[in-house]
């Protein structure tokens, strides 16, 4: 079908309908917080034989397109998994572009009149940059800097990061505060890079290329609250249309992000009703 | 860089290191968190019986498909959600006709559009059901081990520990109660055996199979025999990690750790022990067993680790362990003492993917199956899980 998309004026409708359909899906209910897995680009540069980092540039690509669908469908906070510390087992030529990559390219997210200034998009770099080389690690750092000052939505790149390493590190914290009284497991929850002091709930979880696995992504939040979506389709390939579907069937399907939300949102009734 | 990377990746020298320097502190962590986790589970027992009677649905919505829809288009008509409001509206007590008139363009598209997708969702239901029937047609186990193996045998590569999550359903229902739990456990258990997994895990949210393990010893035994025949029933161990309990099911009986027998399984058993009593000693360290069955509760998962977590705290407050042990390896190590291993395999027998607070340290890399719109435990969903498993590459990151 992607030829349809080569003639002139076929592009734009498809853009403005887009546009549309997230304009409408924003009037219901939508989840919170996405993150996704971006699985599948060296597979999709090998089916289209190019060279692997081809395939990644083309990741990237994908993940501008649908991260402007989703805050443009009232999504407030979206969370992509861009290099896990196991990805350095990687090959040293394959690592040093990805790391290319990443630099170049949210330099241009966080230029002016692209996805950071259009949707207000704060971006938070998640992870343990200390084993990053320092060009990379500044340039990160300033693109967190430099869209410090948007307040509508939250991007968090996962760089470097692994669930695990969250999980301690929100334990670590807990345990400098010195008090063992004073830990929950709202107070671990709390202090993760993904909890809920700096960023709503992880609603939903989107992995591509057909794997059914978490692989050290958001585990504390999945194994409790949030849904988790695996699709067949290689990230590349995973188009805006595709995500408008997910993002419609959400208030249909069932999972427990679903489930805690109608409970929160009961609960919200229950207290209005007392207190009146 | 590339130095860097080596220390990422060569965890197992370090792991070694941290076994012997920090030896005495490890044991010390996991044996308090276990005393604190049992403690709270009984501080806990009532309030937690209480809960379950008004939870005894699964936790999993049993809505009609009508009724999903029904609250879909109510909260359609009215718009409530303050995210929502603050999207759409600048004022949001003064809201204007136009703004409104657009609000309503956009939502009457959406209402499209999910009429659209139930329909769609309808029509998806109906075809997944009956394949799933069709499916359990053309697999059955006949409750033959050999038709399992034969099944199985056929794959590349097989899990060496398979977990599944289990619904506990109420009684009204059909395969209900503790006695259908029971039932559902001892099934897996025995597909387990016959195609030669050696460690099985079974999540159930509330924690009930832990508190019948009479019960559950029994159902096991009964199911092993109608699959291997009297004379040869496989041996089994249940563990309680939490409690740090083990039960060993040896010849119709069940026993302790240290080889005193708690409960006969088995009433044809009788003429054997009947003099003994319950003192009859078995060497538990001379007995081979097929399968161990690992029980886990919801305590087992955030709740562990935030018991994990104060004991370090305090730990670390006395001057018992530095703070620089507080590190993946530690604790991973100490989780694994406390709960068990990581399942290569999770099999869910409900509806939709839901892991209900299992581990969450424990789902790293496992691969997750699960039926969409099937919520029995049956033979064809075990075996489709198999079957996936055995295609799938697991590469950590590479």
């Amino acid at each position: 079908m992607d030829w349809i998309w080569t003639f002139p004026v076929i592009k734009e409708i498809g853009e403005w309908s887009a546009q549309l359909i997230s304009k409408a899906i924003s009037t219901g209910s939508v989840p919170n917080h996405i993150a996704f897995i971006m699985d599948g680009n060296r597979t999709f540069a090998r089916q289209k034989l190019s060279g692997i980092n081809e395939g990644h540039a083309a990741g990237f690509d994908s993940m501008t397109n649908i991260l402007g669908v989703c805050y443009k469908s009232g999504v407030r906070c979206a969370t992509v998994f861009a290099f896990s510390t196991e990805n350095f087992k990687r090959s040293n030529n394959e690592i040093n572009a990805l790391m290319e990559l990443a630099k170049n390219k949210m330099k241009i997210v966080s230029n002016k009149g692209e996805l950071c200034e259009k949707y207000g998009v704060k971006i938070r770099i998640i992870g343990d940059l200390s084993l990053v080389s320092d060009d990379v690690k500044n340039a990160l750092l300033k693109v967190e800097k430099d869209t410090e000052k948007y307040n509508y939505a939250i991007l968090n790149v996962c760089f470097c990061y692994t669930s695990r390493a969250d999980i301690v590190q929100s334990m670590y914290k807990n345990i400098l505060n010195g008090d063992s009284n004073n830990i929950t497991e709202e107070s671990i929850s709390n202090d993760m890079w993904t909890g809920p002091s700096n960023c709503p709930k992880a609603d939903l979880i989107i992995r591509t290329a057909g794997v059914r696995r978490l692989s050290d992504f958001l585990l504390w939040e999945a194994s409790d609250s949030s849904t988790i979506e695996f699709i067949d389709v290689l990230w590349p390939e995973f188009g805006v249309f595709e995500m408008l579907k997910i993002l419609i069937k959400w208030p249909l399907r069932k999972g427990p992000g679903i489930r805690d939300r109608d409970r929160d949102s009961d609960r919200d009734r229950d207290i209005y009703i007392d207190n009146k | 860089m590339v130095s860097k990377v080596e220390k990422v990746t060569d965890m197992e020298p370090n792991y070694q290191d941290e076994q012997q320097n920090g030896g005495f502190n490890e044991e010390k962590a996991f044996e308090k968190t276990r005393a604190r986790i049992n403690q709270s589970e009984k501080n806990n027992g009532i309030s937690i019986n209480k809960s379950m009677e008004q939870n005894l649905l699964p936790t999993h919505t049993n809505q009609t498909f009508l009724e999903s829809c029904n609250s879909i288009f109510r909260s359609l008509i009215v718009p409530q959600d303050e995210n929502l409001k603050k999207r759409w509206f600048n004022d949001e007590n003064n809201i204007s006709i136009n703004e409104l008139i657009t609000f309503y363009f956009f939502r009457s598209i959406l209402t499209f559009f999910y009429f659209m997708f139930s329909i769609f969702a309808l029509f998806e239901y109906s075809i997944t059901r009956t394949k799933i029937k069709f499916l359990s047609m053309a697999y059955k186990s006949n409750d033959d081990p050999s038709i399992i193996n034969a099944d199985v045998n056929k794959l590349p590569k097989i899990p060496h520990k398979l977990a599944t999550i289990l619904n506990y359903k109420s009684e009204q229902e059909e395969g209900g109660g503790i006695e259908g739990l029971c039932n559902d456990g001892s099934l897996v258990a025995a597909w387990c055996v016959s195609s030669g997994i050696p460690h099985l895990t079974i999540y159930e949210t509330n924690g009930i199979l832990k508190k019948s393990i009479p019960e559950f010893s029994d159902a096991i035994y009964k199911k092993f025999e109608a699959y291997f025949g009297m004379e040869n029933v496989p041996q089994f161990m249940i563990k309680i990690p939490h409690l740090n309990i083990t039960y060993y099911g040896i010849n119709g009986g069940l026993y302790d750790s240290k080889g005193n027998k708690i409960n006969k399984i088995n009433e044809n058993d009788n003429n054997k022990d009947i003099n003994s009593s319950g003192t009859i000693n078995i060497d538990i360290d001379n007995e081979e067993f097929q399968i161990e069955i690992n029980l886990l509760g919801k305590v087992d998962g955030r709740q562990t680790i935030v018991e994990l977590t104060k004991v370090m705290a305090q730990m670390v407050k006395s001057g018992d362990m530095k703070k620089s042990d507080v590190t993946i390896n530690f604790i991973d190590h100490e989780l694994k003492q406390l709960v068990g291993e990581e399942p290569d395999l999770i099999v869910m027998f409900q509806p939709y993917l839901d892991l209900q607070g299992y581990p969450p340290w424990h789902i790293r890399l496992s691969e997750m199956y699960w039926e969409p719109e099937n919520d029995q435990v049956s033979y064809v969903v075990f075996l489709r899980a198999l079957q996936k498993y055995s295609t799938c590459k697991v590469n950590i990151g590479r």
